[in-house]
């Protein structure tokens, strides 16, 4: 059952405020699906009791067009953030309103059981996974395999570092799609890594890659794997059964100095080419950040691991703390992955405390 | 080792951690709770009397407020109210100089606040430790050297400011004596290798003052070693500083902190769990997980400052929550980030340890003393 032409969600709603008014029982908005509907002030939630109505009554799609207005500002942004995991949304702007179409709701609907903020990149991913088979072991590899209800992880792994060249997750039956699609991130994330890294943040990354920044998460306070979802857990029971396998637990393994650094292609550009590629970055994201353009200068990126930027105009200074944070964010994902960023420097004038 | 000397160390945890005598916390904080920090290193104002050669203060500023009465006050209630335990008043600035630190230490003792403070000890003179004394946990003199020439070189003031500082220790240890108080009266020197002649002469008149203790430690360096330490060179001085140690009695604990200096700076560690547990406010008011973020550099780590809004409210702020979280994720790394061995630190490897699996945390049979302060 799919719905077939798109709904008017201010004629819905409508309906459903004059039906409130006049029936006494008997009580519905319109059509057969939409018994289970129930609008909401906020508009957001309203549709998201629309898509769940929708799913419960078997459909894999809907559409519906939606006053700009009643979304307000930043309209595609909200919906976005408030329905992609729901399923694959786009929404079409027309003159006065949006139009959204959600589809796959059935797919996503699958992942309900795992919290929000790690629905959508799972379910993105689910259906697309990669890594189900390793390449064979030769003299200077060798895989490492451990199964537990739900499947088996396996690594290839080489040298004393035991760094990971490949690795693959076989699903069983016991495997939702969840673990299947975390498992097949995992499986990516782990690749050039030593294993003494991989034991001791491989699923942290994890976490960090399938959460939604837009998504509130279900934690209050500080954000670990063992907290976000049990999803989590069970990928560190394959982590910690790899490890043991490994022999590594027992050996005096040393301290993990892991870290990618910036890539060759970061550390190869001159710091005049960074400072612009920057730059540029920082031009994108002033009107977002400060709400008003050109409020974010480069000052310079002569090391190849920083950057180092003011502020200018007016902005509060809590808005500069956040966008400094946001900032980073963004020349990582479009600079480099390992870039930090930094703002001026202040020095102590203080005549009696003395720099050497 | 006498059983005495056993005692008195165990007593005093002056190279580790007690955070495993705060499982209810650690749970709550395992669990994704927003846990209230155990303690806060603060300072009451930027400002120092003194110059240390190592003061790792030159390196954290930041734009400057002033935390008047109105804000201390508010700031204690605040702690009180979301279950912070223990405030050193250390951190960045000499608390002493403000006119509202017989006020704060007073405040905070009574709204159930362990009260603590690290002092250069110039101004404290008889009169000031008779007012404070009685709120205190512990009162530590900041010093690195035992003899007035090298003193004034070394923290950077004229060589007639150690007598005074000598004779204000002295009247210390008087008034906690006559008056049977509990607060514990320590010495510590910032060790750079090349104060080591002072170690000998610091341990020694800190027993003839009859201190509790003398701690010896690292000094700190932020990560692109502005002030210069070579921690290479402590190991040339691990027999003079053994020496120190052996000069403990049954009264006088002296301490190394080995586990920081044999470290040489590195930490094992990359995520920083600590700074929830343990958090620092500069002298500015400012709200930072760490003192080694307090310069403006390190904007994107600031949360707030207590001088423009409730610290309840901070705390509570996802500002809070989502620079803690920072720490805490793989976008962090304290290995690369960080200056070396930072107040967090003992902490930082202890939780990280728990995270991993590696480790449980330890605690001995009897609590030690100063438990607030983690």
């Amino acid at each position: 059952m799919a719905s077939t032409s798109p709904i008017d969600y201010e004629k819905l709603v409508q309906t459903y405020r004059d039906n409130l008014e006049v029936q006494t029982r008997g009580f519905s908005p319109g059509a057969q699906w939409l018994e289970m509907w129930v609008p909401d002030e906020d508009v957001i939630a309203s549709l998201r009791n629309l898509v769940e109505a929708a799913h419960l009554a078997k459909m894999d799609g809907i559409e519906i067009r939606i006053l700009k207005a009643t979304v307000g500002n930043d309209g595609v942004g909200k919906l976005h953030h408030g329905l992609d995991h729901l399923g694959e949304l786009s929404v079409e702007i027309e003159t006065s309103h949006y139009l959204l179409r959600l589809r796959q709701m059935k797919k996503a609907a699958q992942f309900t059981n795992i919290r929000e903020a790690y629905r959508h990149a799972l379910w993105i991913r689910s259906g697309h996974e990669k890594h189900h088979k390793l390449p064979s072991a030769n003299g200077d590899t060798k895989i490492l395999s451990h199964a537990l209800p739900g499947g088996t992880w396996s690594v290839l792994v080489k040298g004393a570092q035991a760094e990971v060249v490949a690795a693959s997750f076989q699903a069983d039956k016991a495997a939702g799609p969840a673990l299947s699609a975390a498992m097949d991130l995992l499986c990516e994330i782990v690749v050039a890594l030593p294993l003494l890294e991989v034991r001791e943040h491989a699923v942290i990354r994890l976490e960090y890659r399938l959460r939604d920044p837009r998504i509130r998460p279900n934690v209050a306070g500080i954000i670990l794997p063992r907290n976000a979802d049990p999803l989590f857990q069970k990928a560190q029971e394959f982590v910690a059964g790899i490890w043991e396998k490994s022999g590594l637990a027992t050996q005096k393994t040393g301290i993990n100095f892991f870290d990618p650094g910036p890539s060759e292609k970061w550390k190869k550009m001159k710091p005049a080419e960074r400072e612009q590629a920057c730059q540029k970055v920082c031009d994108a994201q002033s009107e977002h950040l400060l709400r008003y353009a050109g409020g974010i200068k480069v000052v310079d990126a002569h090391k190849d691991y920083a950057v180092t930027i003011r502020f200018e105009g007016d902005a509060p200074v809590a808005l500069k703390r956040k966008a400094t944070l946001e900032m980073e964010r963004a020349l990582r994902n479009q600079c480099d992955s390992r870039l930090e960023v930094f703002s001026i420097e202040l020095k102590d004038e203080s005549s009696l405390r003395r720099l050497k | 080792m006498s059983a005495a000397i056993e005692e008195h160390i165990d007593k005093l945890i002056l190279d580790g951690t007690k955070i495993g005598w705060h499982m209810d916390r650690v749970q709550a904080w395992m669990d994704g709770k927003k846990v209230a920090p155990i303690t806060i290193d603060m300072a009451l104002t930027r400002t120092c009397n003194y110059g240390c050669h190592y003061c790792y203060a030159m390196l954290q500023e930041n734009e400057r407020s002033v935390i008047n009465k109105e804000v201390i006050t508010n700031f204690l209630d605040d702690c009180a109210e979301i279950g912070v335990k223990g405030i050193s008043l250390v951190s960045d600035g000499e608390s002493t100089i403000s006119p509202v630190f017989v006020h704060a230490c007073e405040h905070g003792k009574k709204k159930g606040i362990a009260m603590a403070c690290g002092t250069n000890g110039f101004v404290l003179t008889r009169s000031k430790s008779e007012q404070v004394l009685p709120h205190l946990t512990y009162l530590r003199i900041n010093i690195s050297a035992g003899e007035r020439k090298r003193y004034a070189e070394i923290m950077g003031v004229k060589e007639e400011w150690f007598d005074r500082v000598v004779q204000n220790i002295k009247d210390m240890v008087e008034i906690k004596r006559r008056d049977g108080l509990s607060c514990t009266i320590g010495l510590q020197m910032v060790l750079m290798p090349e104060y080591a002649d002072q170690i000998l002469p610091l341990a020694e008149l800190g027993k003839e003052l009859g201190v509790d203790y003398l701690v010896i430690k690292h000094c700190s360096d932020n990560e692109d070693g502005d002030l210069g330490v070579n921690y290479k060179g402590y190991t040339k001085i691990y027999d003079i500083l053994r020496a120190a140690e052996a000069l403990s009695t049954d009264t006088y604990q002296c301490t190394v902190k080995w586990s920081k200096i044999q470290a040489e700076g590195t930490r094992s560690y990359q995520r920083c769990y600590g700074a929830p547990f343990l958090l620092q406010i500069s002298g500015s008011g400012l709200v930072a997980p760490c003192g080694m973020l307090f310069n403006e550099k390190y904007k994107k780590f600031h949360i707030g400052n207590i001088c423009e809004e409730r610290f309840k409210d901070i705390w509570a702020g996802d500002r809070y929550w989502e620079v803690m979280n920072y720490l805490a994720s793989p976008e962090f790394n304290a290995q690369k980030m960080c200056g070396s061995l930072c107040l967090q630190h003992k902490v930082n490897e202890a939780l990280d340890g728990l995270v991993k699996g590696t480790h449980q945390l330890n605690r001995g049979s009897k609590p030690p003393a100063h438990l607030e302060f983690v």
